[in-house]
């Protein structure tokens, strides 16, 4: 930890360390007004919401339950949960198995493979939406939680493969080996062997993934139509158009939307930290 | 490798001999088959789509009505004022972006380093905006840049700068200004977190050799602590980029390209163009615009990378 300090210079000064710390926490409130204000907004009455005062007479609660009704937030919850789950899931599974075939059971043409998969990283899903659509048009699965669940997992394979071909590499070819001479199956020496070792592996990848999916827009607005499939981001916006005076109540949705994620930082922040910083410089 | 196995059996080649005996290709295919077939259906199979279906004319979703033009959407697109609008927002918001973010980024990251009192609050605050998704963050800021219960106008209200509200996202001077904004103010965090992971790889007896000729904090800065993070700020640039380009949820949500056309970019224009104008054809040329935009950035990662090496 001194190590790190130092290597930009810990201010040793008192004074130094007193107005760092002074523009720390200055620096803290102003990124946290924006949030506090849409905090504010959410408890405020409707005629509130158009007055010059930044807080509420007094906070309306009552405005939680009723963004929960009118945006139809169980429904939004239920499916955005079963497709961030469903697809993080389906992409970790096909992810190590990719990768354990890219570093221990390498064939021909594996190399190459590996390098194709990773265009995936450099080609945004938005410019795919118009081949994306026709496609699940044919295939049956425009306006299906399974279709957008399976586009998820089509765009979360080559980070996954990466960052789980990466920890593969470190686990050395001897442990396979002498699993390989006891008779061990390929599918147990997967799962039973290395799966366990790649634990913080799994867990970079399922919080890149659980990020991604759960916020995700483009894809959702493109493939789902009915609102009875819609995942929070886009049922939130959808009702945007319906409700566009009632800024207390989007204020209040958009909180709620955001409550599971903060939830898991909270609990697991420094998993959170490590999981975004491998998985963006193993890219 | 085969012949030199075949004269000297050394315990390697036969380790590798067997394992080669007991691991066929078939069980590696086997393995890479679920993410081959997925990836190639909804990725790979949609790139070629998108390539070729920007060489037709294509209204609606019957592929019979497809006819082969050519170039023709291109060309169409580079005499399309609304095009070249977009085009030229979007270089503007992806360099825009790239800077200020990795300048806050970076310049946090060495704040944070100090562990100065405050210096961890700050850095759980600054990642809170990146767990958003960009529809709640650009709802967010379409509430506090509105005209009439605006947060800003509140703000400078209150302050005595301004005695009307000033409507931030219906002025086409200000709309894409407000989204870089809200954009920087979402990811600031992230390119923090990064650089802050660099700076704790950066060789310590590097820093003490420095220390010892008497350099400052400029010049330790400059000579030992950048240029050992260039690995790191070419990928955070890089990430910044391809976000840039692809650029598309928060600026649907805040203004849908407006007012006038002020704050319309690549995405929001491709996707005017293919759902609500049914033009396929001219959508996917868009859209392998913005895939080679991306491409040329990475590859120009690369280059770049190896030129400092």
């Amino acid at each position: 930890m001194s190590i790190s300090a130092e290597a930009t210079g810990i201010p040793r000064h008192p004074l130094t360390r007193a107005s760092l710390s002074a523009g720390a926490v200055v620096l803290a409130v102003v990124v946290l007004a924006p949030v506090v204000w849409v905090l504010s907004l959410s408890l405020k009455t409707p005629r509130e919401t158009l007055s010059p005062g930044m807080f509420p007479a007094s906070p309306q609660f009552g405005n939680y339950p009723t963004a929960w009704v009118q945006f139809g937030l169980g429904q939004l919850f239920l499916n955005s949960g079963v497709i961030t789950v469903a697809s993080v899931a389906l992409t970790i599974v096909a992810a190590m198995c990719a990768a354990y075939a890219f570093t221990k059971v390498r064939f021909r043409g594996s190399e190459t493979l590996f390098s194709v998969l990773l265009l995936g990283v450099v080609v945004p899903p938005s410019a795919l939406v118009v081949p994306l659509l026709i496609q699940m048009r044919y295939l049956g699965l425009y306006d299906t939680r399974l279709g957008l669940t399976l586009a998820y997992v089509a765009f979360g394979l080559p980070i996954a493969t990466l960052v789980f071909r990466g920890f593969f590499v470190s686990i050395p070819h001897e442990i396979i080996e002498a699993a390989r001479l006891d008779g061990c199956s390929e599918n147990r020496i997967l799962w039973r062997i290395l799966a366990p070792l790649a634990r913080g592996a799994i867990a970079t990848v399922t919080i890149l993934l659980f990020l991604a999916n759960w916020n995700e827009f483009i894809l959702a607005l493109v493939l789902l139509r009915d609102n009875a499939s819609f995942t929070l981001p886009l049922g939130i916006n959808a009702q945007l158009g319906q409700y566009t005076s009632a800024y207390q109540l989007i204020a209040a949705a958009s909180i709620i939307a955001s409550l599971p994620i903060f939830a898991i930082y909270l609990a697991l922040q420094g998993h959170f930290e490590r999981g975004v910083t491998e998985g963006a410089l193993k890219a | 490798m085969s012949v030199q196995s075949a004269s000297v059996p050394s315990p390697i080649s036969m380790v590798r001999r067997r394992e080669r005996r007991t691991t066929p290709a078939i069980v590696g295919i086997g393995f890479v088959a679920p993410t081959v077939v997925i990836f190639a259906g909804f990725v790979a199979v949609p790139i070629v789509a998108v390539f070729l279906t920007s060489f037709t004319r294509w209204t609606g979703f019957d592929i019979g009505a497809i006819s082969w033009i050519g170039f023709q959407n291109y060309a169409d697109l580079l005499r399309d004022p609304i095009f070249l609008r977009a085009f030229a927002h979007t270089l503007i918001f992806t360099i825009a972006t790239t800077v200020l973010l990795n300048a806050a980024g970076f310049g946090l990251a060495l704040l944070v380093n100090t562990h100065v009192p405050g210096a961890h609050f700050l850095k759980a605050v600054l990642f809170l905006p990146v767990l958003l998704s960009p529809v709640i963050v650009g709802l967010m800021w379409s509430g506090l840049l509105r005209g009439v219960g605006g947060g800003l106008n509140q703000l400078l209200e209150f302050a005595g700068i301004i005695h009307q509200p000033v409507f931030w996202l219906g002025d086409k001077r200000f709309a894409l200004a407000a989204i870089i904004l809200a954009t920087v103010w979402q990811f600031a965090g992230y390119d923090m977190i990064l650089y802050y992971a660099g700076l704790q790889n950066v060789p310590h007896n590097l820093l003490e050799a420095a220390e010892l000729d008497g350099a400052g904090y400029g010049r330790k800065l400059r000579h030992v602590v950048i240029p050992s993070l260039y690995h790191v700020m070419s990928v955070v640039v890089l990430l910044n980029v391809i976000g840039g380009l692809r650029i598309f949820d928060i600026v649907y949500v805040m203004t849908r390209g407006g007012p006038n056309r002020s704050s319309e970019v690549l995405a929001t224009y491709m996707y005017e163009q293919g759902f609500q104008l049914n033009a396929m054809g001219i959508a996917s040329a868009i859209a392998v615009i913005i895939v080679l935009l991306a491409v040329v950035a990475s590859a120009l990662r690369i280059r770049i990378l190896r030129h400092v090496d």
